[in-house]
């Protein structure tokens, strides 16, 4: 009876990423809104996960891209490479040792693809969202509804202007892990006539 | 006139006996039933023991604490934050109930686990894990590790880094939770299906689920819950014994009073319209609460307990035994006198109602509790019946004859039109060939049906609700397993690898493998030889001075100083140091405390794909609880059937004995009769309840028969036979609408049989009577 908690955070950083912020009436309504007319997102990240006990950081980069019709390409570039690929159909990671279907995937990737859609509903399921700031910074803080979620994540912060800038997320045990994206390139939907 | 006196002395005083014992009777039962623990509604109870491995009481008891005590009710609203509001709802509700625990996080069970498992982190591998460092080489161990932590979708780690820095410790903890669905840490635990998000509230009993306080108690409180939402749109769904218990005790209350009070005011309707008196009223009065209460009384002398179902099937009863009060006043208003009318129906009754107890007496061979009950009562209440009649019957007063108005039928319609049959008998004996060979044909071709389902005492809703739960949350069957038995507790673990290694060669390719297919006990608790095993093979690939931790920390640039200390093995994860909890969630682990274990199979549909037989370790064997359900049907079936062949032979020769020519009617009645009763109501198939049904046919037509013979067909024997047959159809038919498989294909070979007998019986001894029987 488990989420698996750091997949919880993959899809909060999924789903941030593509919004990018607007002057909103109700500011978390707009970013979810916003989400809703995203056709597809580019961008880079570069990942610093700190672990307590390790003397650096682990930092990764690569790109990461958003269809809303084909779902995700996380692709990490350094300091090795491996891709995941999450799509109607499930989860799937292509590493140097083998192209793994994720056991349970095809609802995971249902609940991510639902958040892209803008799906503020999924989202307060496993978290109270709070809102601050306005459209030109805005700042959404994430914090686990249950225990469960909480024994493993302590809190998500997210930080954006234009789009999602930043993401930093605490680890219960102390560890964290923080991601930035550059270069975004949002589409959006085409307006219906 | 001395004579007289004293023979009707010798009669009163047999009367007052009777009343005596019917009293006696009377008191024991009204003891009984006021003392709250007489009646039973465990559906359980009617499901032979055979089923669960002989010799075997601590599994049984330990599958029934798992299964009958706990229950699962899940909720969806018409979108997932409703669902959840509604879900906190019936949780706040359901913790109000004395008597029940909600169970509603798993936060402490993890907690529990993750502490317990710490110690041993370092000699605990899944399957999988085991292969992956058997195929892989140190540095590929390495590499994959430094993969994992730069990804993402990083996995469950409940230790420190520095603890388990290749999550050995996680993937075991996971593996305990895996199962077919996909739970989610929503506030309330949920499960997702395409219709959306299910929340589930789990609970356990204090009690057993047949506590009839516990069962109104929650559907009451379920109920209540459902009318105060009912401006939202919502969904609920319900698993667990508790529920099927109270409605097998629904139904059968209902059903018992349906049965009960029909064939009451079938009765009632009857004796005032056709006899008009209020003496006759009193004598069936009489018959019916003399037989019911040494029924009560005699099955509670056997059985400690009456089963509700036994009160289903034994309401048929009232329409029997008021069979034999109608031969005798029908009888009595023909002759007027009382004597008389017992000295010409003596022999009548007397064979009738022997062949039917008889017949529902071999009942008794059966393996099923509640037939067995079920016999005991319906026998001994017509065994009640008969001496009722037999004695109080004399006691009316003699009166001039008046034969009753129903006899007018029979001389104006039937007798006739029987008449007429008679003379075109060879088409008469063409059809009722036709009929036979029909009848024959059709029960050849609906073949037999041994399916448990006929045991099931519930309605199609809750087993379509439970079906869906079970498929919803993936829960394991507790239908089929293995057994494995051993001299001690690490044998029995080493002999369960030892299954599930043997289990993953047999599967065909592209099912997972058995680890993935088992709901084993060495999920929890491997042998201290795999243990050793495991912890050689981590100490080897992992901890050693060229293992994937040194080339790990190396890529970290760290010194790795919290892996200078590499732990020894530790012995002492053994199974009586087990926490409770995890036997919670592993039940059949508790059993290797008596050198035993059970695996199941994880998906409760999935059909078995490998041969059982095929599996040959000494101590290990495979349980069917089904297959064993359904070959005890069959074999009980064949059984029986043999008994009823059996019991046709003897009526043949009983017949013959008793009747001599005459005694063909008999056999012609019953060999039409059950033919015709078997073949309109076989369904999807013969099963063992249509057999014993068929004997209680057998009986009736016997009853019939017999009164024709002796005294003979005439108006009298006809109106009495009519009204014995109509009761009894009215309290068979409404048998034949209930909801339970088995009562409904009992009732409805009786009422076929019923209508039958009564309409072609006549017809034969016309027949044979033209062809000179007489």
């Amino acid at each position: 009876m488990k989420l698996n908690p750091p997949k919880v955070y993959f899809f909060l950083i999924l789903f941030v990423v593509c919004f990018p912020t607007y002057t909103f009436a109700t500011l978390q309504d707009k970013i979810f809104s916003k989400a809703k007319d995203t056709k597809s997102i580019t961008s880079l990240f570069i990942q610093k996960r700190q672990i307590s006990v390790l003397p650096l950081p682990l930092i990764s980069k690569g790109k990461f891209n958003y269809h809303y019709e084909e779902g995700i390409v996380w692709e990490i570039q350094e300091p090795m490479q491996s891709k995941i690929i999450i799509s109607k159909e499930g989860v799937q990671t292509e590493d140097n040792f083998a192209i793994a279907e994720t056991k349970g995937s095809s609802k995971l990737s249902e609940i991510l693809l639902s958040l892209f859609s803008g799906n503020l509903e999924t989202l307060e399921t496993y978290f109270y969202v709070d809102v601050k700031g306005d459209t030109n910074q805005w700042h959404l803080l994430l914090e686990p509804k249950n225990n469960l979620v909480a024994a493993q994540i302590a809190s998500i912060s997210i930080k954006g202007k234009e789009s999602v800038e930043s993401l930093y997320i605490l680890e219960s045990n102390g560890d964290s892990s923080s991601l930035v994206f550059t270069s975004s390139r949002i589409n959006l939907l085409e307006e219906n006539p | 006139m001395e004579e007289k006196i004293i023979r009707d002395r010798i009669q009163l005083f047999f009367a007052l006996s009777w009343v005596i014992v019917i009293l006696c009777c009377g008191l024991f039962s009204f003891t009984k039933i006021n003392s709250n623990d007489s009646f039973e509604n465990n559906i359980l109870s009617l499901i032979p023991d055979q089923v669960f491995p002989s010799g075997d009481p601590l599994l049984k008891d330990q599958l029934q604490k798992r299964f009958e005590r706990s229950f699962v009710v899940l909720v969806k609203g018409k979108d997932s934050a409703r669902g959840l509001a509604i879900a906190k709802n019936l949780v706040d509700k359901l913790q109000k109930i004395d008597g029940l625990f909600i169970v509603t996080s798993n936060i402490e069970v993890e907690a529990v686990i993750k502490e317990f498992y710490f110690p041993f982190r370092h000699q605990l591998l899944k399957p999988e894990t085991r292969k992956l460092l058997q195929r892989l080489n140190p540095q590929q161990i390495a590499d994959r590790e430094l993969q994992s932590m730069h990804s993402p979708l990083r996995q469950y780690s409940p230790y420190k880094f520095q603890d388990d820095p290749f999550n050995l410790g996680g993937s075991w903890i996971q593996s305990l939770f895996e199962r077919k669905s996909s739970f989610l840490s929503t506030e309330i635990p949920s499960v997702e299906d395409q219709a959306g998000i299910w929340y589930l509230v789990v609970g356990e009993l204090d009690t057993n689920p047949f506590n009839l306080e516990l069962q109104q108690k929650l559907l009451r409180s379920i109920k209540n819950f459902t009318s105060e939402q009912s401006n939202e749109s919502f969904k609920l769904l319900t698993s667990g014994l508790i529920f099927h218990a109270a409605e097998g005790t629904q139904i059968a209350r209902k059903e018992i009073s349906t049965i009960g009070i029909g064939s009451l005011i079938a009765i009632v309707l009857l004796v005032l319209i056709v006899f008009r008196s209020w003496s006759s009223f009193l004598f069936i009065g009489t018959v019916l609460a003399s037989s019911t209460i040494v029924a009560l009384s005699v099955t509670w002398l056997f059985f400690d307990q009456i089963h509700l179902v036994t009160l289903t099937f034994g309401s048929t009863l009232l329409g029997l035994a008021a069979d034999y009060s109608f031969h005798f006043l029908v009888k009595l208003r023909s002759t007027g006198d009382p004597m008389l009318t017992r000295s010409l129906l003596l022999k009548g009754l007397l064979v009738s109602s022997f062949s039917s107890i008889f017949a529902y007496l071999i009942q008794l061979f059966s393996p099923f509790p509640g037939l067995q009950q079920f016999s005991v009562f319906v026998a001994s209440g017509l065994a009640a019946a008969c001496i009722t009649v037999l004695i109080i019957g004399p006691l009316f007063g003699k009166s001039s004859p008046n034969p009753i108005e129903l006899g007018r039928v029979f001389t104006s319609f039937f007798e006739p039109l029987y008449n007429r049959g008679t003379k075109k008998g060879k088409l008469i004996l063409v059809i009722g060939l036709a009929v036979l060979l029909f009848g024959v044909g059709n029960i050849y071709q609906k073949g037999v049906d041994d399916d448990v389902r006929l045991l099931n005492t519930s309605g199609n809703s809750l087993m379509e609700s439970e079906k869906k739960v079970q498929e919803l949350l993936g829960n394991f069957s507790s239908q089929r397993y293995f057994l494995i038995e051993g001299e001690s507790q690490q044998e029995v673990l080493e002999k369960t690898e030892l299954l599930q290694h043997e289990l993953s060669g047999l599967l065909p390719p592209g099912i997972p493998k058995a680890q993935q297919y088992l709901y084993s006990p060495v999920s929890v608790i491997p042998s201290l030889h795999q243990q050793k095993l495991d912890y050689e093979l981590i100490k080897q690939k992992i901890f050693s001075e060229k293992g994937a931790a040194s080339i790990l920390c190396k890529k970290l640039k760290s010194d790795c100083f919290w892996m200078k200390t590499y732990p020894e093995f530790d012995p002492n994860l053994l199974p009586t140091l087990l926490p409770n909890i995890l036997f919670e969630i592993y039940p059949s682990a508790s059993l290797i405390s008596a050198n035993k274990s059970v695996v199941f199979f994880k998906d409760t549909n999935e059909k078995i794909l490998f041969s059982p037989s095929d599996i040959k370790i000494s101590g290990v064997t495979y349980v069917d609880q089904v297959g064993n359900l359904t070959s005890i049907l069959e074999g009980f079936r064949k059984q029986v059937t043999w008994l009823l062949v059996g019991f046709f032979f003897f009526m043949i020769v009983a017949s013959f004995l008793l009747f001599g020519n005459r005694g063909i009617l008999i056999i012609t009645a019953i060999s039409f009769s059950s033919i015709v009763a078997l073949s309109l109501s076989a369904g999807t198939g013969i099963t063992l309840f249509h057999i014993l049904a068929l004997l209680l046919v057998i009986g009736i037509s016997v009853d019939t028969a017999v009164f024709f013979i002796t005294p003979g067909l005439n108006k009298d024997t006809w109106s009495a036979s009519t009204l014995a047959c109509l009761t009894s159809a009215i309290a068979f038919g409404l048998l034949s609408l209930s909801k339970v498989p088995l009562l409904h294909y009992f009732g409805s070979v009786v009422l076929f049989g019923l209508v039958c007998t009564w309409l072609i019986t006549p017809l034969i001894y016309f027949l044979l009577e033209d062809e000179g029987f007489r």
